[in-house]
């Protein structure tokens, strides 16, 4: 009885998140940033056409041609997750939507976490197209495998979820497109994170506002650390550090925003 | 006509917005106490901000009472409780259908959140867009349907899983007279069949072709629920409306 309960859970959960999956494919807003994404992937032919390693720093055309995919991915993966997410979270979570779906046997959990399962396929989908774009164009220039390309490219799909999450869970406090804003405003903050950690340690604050400082300005960057990993991955840098750990927070942190914003959603829900 | 599919009891539900000395608070419903039977068809009759959403909003699970209780099917509904929706077909007032669905894909959808089987939903939908004449819009997407059509897809959605009870939050809105007389027919073929029905308009004419008894909603208060033959006999439905109305101020 209870396994038949849980299957029936995660069919329906799985079913509105082929419907979101459905609402977010039909974004134009998506294929706009897809197609410049993919337009610019083009240029990683560049450095084999003028094949100088003085115009590129001197890196070789192959680390050239990574260097622009890295940005790329980075950039617009990111770019994509958050806009698309607040575009289709609008229409599917507004109020009309929600009571055509809450009068069904279906819980509010299952709505968000449908939510999450569409954008991560469409965020999935978008960087699948991507990095097969960038490996192409590594392929046929260079005749290797180059394998390290999909772990590498794949910090980017994590970046993407993290997004996702953090855009849901400022669209749940502030229904609207300010949701977007927030989530790159908190993404550029993490950028000057490190350099925060490093001044609130050494400040002399009294300890546990210190501390405390410390810990969100720990959490704020994350996107560096992705960077860093995704960099090391891809052999762009000869950089210490410590992939695992990196890709374990950041799924914590992924985990603990959705958790934040399940709550929130279970007890906003239903008006 | 003697089993209570429906019961409410106080039902009632306050919304509180803004906080501290900006709180507002709005009296949706108060002390709503109903009693719908088996098979028969209810109408809740009131003016704009008379509390009729609200209320089958609450009886869907959607809005959370702010007090009483609600009884469906003879139990308890209890909040967060999904399982009576699997008999319950409910048409809200407006919907957003996704625009780049078929009409076949999105009643696809909704029968399978009833975990119902592929052959059972195609059957299902094949019969309803019989019955509401929109076979030829099968694979028609939602977009190029034409806003009485739309209406009527989100009528058949809450038909998709045939159940017992079915809550209508104005469904003719935007029907033109022929759709509205279909509707009708298909209203009272399913009376037949023994399904109970709950409308919700502000169309008197409906209420006096289609229901059986009337509650009348004014400020969030039934004021009276009758036969509506009742009403007829005391002068009409329109009379005895406005009468309640003004007597309220």
């Amino acid at each position: 009885m209870t396994v038949k309960v849980v299957w029936r859970s995660i069919r329906v959960t799985l079913l509105i998140g082929r419907e979101v999956y459905r609402w977010a494919t039909r974004e134009r807003m998506m294929y706009g940033f897809l197609l410049l994404a993919l337009l610019f992937i083009l240029m990683a032919n560049v450095p084999f056409v003028v094949d100088d390693p003085a115009v590129f720093s001197g890196q070789t055309p192959q680390q050239s041609a990574v260097h622009i995919g890295f940005v790329v991915l980075h950039i617009f993966i990111p770019l994509i997750a958050i806009f698309v997410t607040v575009s289709v979270l609008q229409s599917f979570l507004g109020r009309a939507n929600l009571i055509l779906l809450l009068s069904k046997p279906v819980r509010s959990w299952q709505v968000l976490a449908g939510a999450v399962i569409g954008l991560f396929q469409m965020i999935f989908l978008n960087w699948l197209l991507m990095t097969a774009g960038l490996w192409f164009i590594l392929v046929s220039q260079t005749r290797l495998l180059a394998a390290y390309l999909w772990p590498g490219m794949s910090i980017a799909l994590l970046m993407g979820l993290l997004c996702i999450s953090l855009t849901i869970f400022f669209y749940l406090l502030v229904p609207n497109a300010m949701a977007g804003i927030l989530t790159i405003l908190m993404l550029v903050a993490g950028l000057g994170g490190p350099l925060a950690h490093e001044t609130f340690l050494r400040e002399s604050a009294p300890s546990s506002f210190r501390q405390m400082l410390a810990l969100s300005t720990r959490l704020l960057p994350q996107v560096n650390a992705l960077w860093g990993v995704s960099m090391a991955r891809l052999h762009m840098f000869e950089l210490e550090i410590d992939a695992g750990g990196v890709i374990t927070e950041t799924l914590i942190l992924i985990f603990v925003i959705l958790v934040f914003g399940f709550i929130k959603f279970q007890r906003t829900s239903r008006f | 006509m003697s089993v209570p599919v429906l019961k409410t009891f106080g039902l009632t539900k306050h919304y509180v917005e803004g906080a501290l000395f900006l709180r507002q608070e709005t009296l949706a419903v108060t002390d709503l106490d109903l009693e719908v039977f088996e098979g028969e068809i209810f109408g809740v009759l009131g003016p704009n901000g008379a509390g009729k959403t609200t209320t089958l909003n609450m009886l869907v699970g959607v809005v959370r009472p702010t007090a009483g209780r609600i009884e469906l099917f003879g139990e308890p509904f209890v909040a967060g409780d999904t399982a009576p929706f699997g008999r319950i077909g409910y048409v809200p007032e407006t919907t957003i259908l996704p625009d780049f669905c078929t009409v076949q894909d999105l009643l696809f959808f909704f029968g399978r959140l009833f975990g119902l089987g592929k052959t059972v939903i195609r059957e299902r939908i094949k019969h309803l867009l019989e019955v509401t004449g929109l076979t030829k819009e099968r694979q028609t997407l939602l977009k190029r349907l034409s806003a009485g059509q739309r209406r009527q897809v989100d009528f058949i959605q809450a038909l998709v899983h045939d159940p017992d009870l079915i809550i209508l939050d104005e469904p003719t809105v935007y029907l033109d007279p022929v759709i509205l007389v279909r509707l009708r027919e298909m209203l009272r073929e399913l009376k037949k069949a023994g399904k109970t029905i709950v409308i919700s308009t502000h169309s008197l004419t409906e209420i006096e072709k289609l229901c059986d008894r009337v509650a009348v909603l004014h400020a969030g208060r039934c004021r009276k629920v009758e036969g509506r033959d009742e009403f007829l006999k005391a002068g009409g439905m329109e009379e005895e409306f406005m009468r309640i109305i003004r007597h309220d101020g």
